[in-house]
């Protein structure tokens, strides 16, 4: 102890080499943010139009949705500017209202399965034996199925209504959440500060939830917006082939069902489909973008 | 201690804080045989004393430090804190009594959570080893506390790792481990990954906390110029084994062990350099298949016959004073300096001889 006391090594005073080592660190700043991208801002314009309308529906639709009152398939008109269907509904009012559905829905369903597969996805990777092997098989048999077959199995085991459809593609779409996060959790698990909260005492849940949790957050909330669109048009999917939204219900998906069924007046298919189309490439623009501010490695992880 | 469920080991009076003893660490490899890391390591680290672990890259001694925390498990001998056996880290939570065990890194920016503001990292490791939460006044006064006796103004307790220099974020890292209230730190290469304006100032930080708190520390390093200056006992490890081990300055006068020698005979006596890996003849042989005899024997200037057939056993040079060489000799009691023992006079004017 007694070398502690005067020691001869001479801090230098006022290097700029300690600064040095963190310029590096700006290298990503550089990258044009989401909100500079011309994509993303239409994505994002887009996405905030259908919230609006979604909220707004009964003061922007000119009809209730389900009034049967105009006349039989009319074509777009002043007076029913997206035309009538084959019971005379306001195509215009059912697109306005479907927006209603499908929106908040793939939301509820995008957070369900990201939840779950997250959750599930750390565990496995963070505990890792046979909990990894049981959960991460069982993600693999899901993958093993083209995801519309299997949410067409399932909401048909579940019966033929909107709910069903929800907690179908929650079953087909958790397992990505689950190789993302359990892929992070493995890279993040031996690192040296989740060895030093571990050696200070910090439980294995512990540790997940308040070391682990905010590190691998960003990657999954962009593999969520990513995800969106998908959800969409996977519930939609399944209206479409009847095991979703039920009529009368004003569902995307339905309506563009009806329209299938009514071939030669292209209005009663054309807008609904038009509604899916612009909310699914609106999510990708957006979803794209904000995985550019990801680091590459882990973008490569959510794929594409 | 209350809070603890799991039953805590009886205190043993009289142990040393942090013990040692011929350890042997493998590492299972696939598809070959396991490289056994450190064989048969001895070491011991005291209240307020600065224990400087030196060898060349490779050679066991991160190894060794993370079995002396308990992150590796040892397939022989055993690790003591306090005089009881440390638990090697499982799934559950780390029992009270060893959170008083702290282990600080090389790389500060990986140590710390790079997401969390360092404020509530500190907070945390208070809590922690405490077990209890502080309320926010006691908890931010504490961290404020902490953080200011790492030289770091408690002002930046809301910033984020990445807002700091590498030397800042180790003096954080310090400060984190410190909240846990240690009484023994294991520092592997703490200073490695800096600058050097940094490297002095946090070896200074580190033996400046151990002098004036009087907590044990186990400082790994291959600046064997930093080690000489900060150690009280040096530590020199060569392939899973420590060769030679006591008090710095005699060991720097006149190490007993050829290895030590070669070490510091490459160190530049004037500049500030000294780092390993030293220029030796010969290569750190293959772990898979170590030399027999005597590890050291294929690069050893000073090799004799029997080295090649015998494992040498540790000579106790002086009280406290350990080499694991064929030619070690104990020292007369009453050296003078005299005939072929250069430095011996060194020796024994100073202090920790
Ligand atoms: N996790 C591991 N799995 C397999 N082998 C390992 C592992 N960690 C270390 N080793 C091997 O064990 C030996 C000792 O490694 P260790 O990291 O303890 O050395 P070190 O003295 O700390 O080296 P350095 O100065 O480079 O940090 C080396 O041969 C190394 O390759
Ligand atoms: S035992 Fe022999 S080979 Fe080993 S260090 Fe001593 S002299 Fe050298
Ligand atoms: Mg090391």
């Amino acid at each position: 102890m007694s070398t502690t006391g005067a020691l001869p090594l001479e801090p230098a005073p006022g290097l700029g080499g300690e600064q040095a080592e963190t310029l590096t660190r700006q290298d990503r700043a550089a990258l044009r943010p989401p909100w500079r991208q011309p994509l993303a801002l239409v994505g994002g314009g887009i996405i905030l139009f259908w919230a609006v309308v979604a909220i707004f529906a009964p003061l922007l639709a000119p009809h209730p949705p389900n009034l049967e009152f105009g006349p039989i398939l009319a074509p777009p008109s002043a007076a029913y500017p997206l035309g009538t269907d084959e019971l005379g509904r306001d195509v215009l009012s059912r697109v306005i209202f479907g927006a209603r559905l499908s929106l908040p829905l793939a939301a509820l369903l995008v957070v369900a399965a990201m939840s779950i597969g997250s959750l599930l996805g750390a565990v496995a990777g963070y505990f890792g034996g046979l909990v990894d092997a049981i959960f991460m098989r069982l993600a693999d048999l899901v993958l093993a199925f083209p995801g519309i077959i299997l949410a067409l199995a399932v909401a048909a085991a579940l019966g033929a209504n909107l709910v069903n459809a929800v907690i179908a593609v929650i079953v087909v779409d958790w397992p990505q959440y689950a190789r993302l996060a359990r892929s992070m959790v493995l890279g993040a698990r031996s690192s040296e500060y989740v060895t030093s909260a571990r050696l200070l005492g910090s439980s294995g849940w512990r540790t997940m939830w308040v070391e682990l949790r905010p590190n691998i957050a960003g990657p999954i909330l962009v593999l969520g917006a990513l995800d969106m669109g998908n959800a969409v048009i996977l519930l939609s999917g399944l209206s479409f082939l009847g095991l979703g939204a039920q009529p009368p219900t004003a569902e995307w998906g339905a309506m563009v069902s009806e329209g299938v069924a009514n071939f030669f007046n292209y209005w009663i298919g054309l807008f609904p489909g038009l509604a899916i189309l612009t909310v699914v490439l609106a999510f990708n623009f957006v979803g794209d973008a904000l995985r550019d501010i990801l680091d590459p490695r882990t973008a490569r992880m959510l794929g594409k | 201690m209350s809070g603890d469920r799991r039953a805590v080991p009886p205190a043993v009076p009289g142990a040393p804080l942090l013990e040692v003893e011929a350890i042997d660490v493998s590492y299972a490899r696939h598809g070959h045989s396991p490289v056994r890391a450190v064989t048969g390591a001895s070491l011991t680290v005291g209240p307020g004393e600065v224990v400087g672990l030196v060898g060349e890259s490779g050679c066991g001694k991160s190894t060794l430090g993370r079995a002396a925390v308990g992150l590796v498990a040892p397939s022989a001998g055993q690790v003591r804190y306090r005089g009881r056996p440390v638990e090697v880290l499982a799934r559950g939570a780390r029992p009270r009594w060893l959170r008083s065990l702290q282990m600080v890194f090389q790389d500060p920016y990986a140590s710390l959570n790079p997401r969390r503001r360092v404020g509530r990292q500190i907070a945390d490791a208070a809590a922690l080893g405490a077990g209890a939460a502080l309320d926010g006044k006691a908890s931010s006064d504490r961290v404020g506390e902490l953080l200011d006796r790492v030289g770091l103004s408690p002002g930046v307790a809301q910033r984020y790792p990445h807002e700091f220099s590498g030397g800042q974020c180790q003096r954080i890292a310090i400060a984190r481990a410190l909240a846990a209230q240690p009484d023994c730190i294991v520092a592997d290469e703490p200073i490695s990954a800096l600058d050097a304006s940094a490297q002095a100032q946090i070896a200074n930080l580190l033996a400046g906390i151990a002098a004036q708190s009087g907590l044990g520390m186990l400082f790994i390093s291959h600046d064997l110029s930093v080690v000489r200056k900060i150690a009280d006992r040096t530590v020199v490890m060569y392939f899973g084994r420590v060769v030679e081990s006591g008090p710095t300055a005699p060991v720097w006068a006149r190490p007993a062990h050829p290895y030590t020698r070669a070490l510091i005979n490459a160190v530049p006596r004037a500049g500030a350099g000294g780092t390993l890996p030293a220029e030796l003849p010969g290569d750190v042989p293959d772990p898979a298949r170590p030399p027999a005899g005597c590890r050291f024997h294929p690069r050893c200037p000073e090799v004799m016959d029997s080295c090649r057939t015998t494992d040498p056993p540790g000579v106790d040079i002086a009280p406290g004073w350990q080499s694991v060489c064929l030619r070690a000799q104990p020292l007369p009691a009453t050296t003078t300096g005299a005939g072929e023992v250069p430095g011996a006079a060194e020796v024994a004017g100073r202090p920790e001889a």
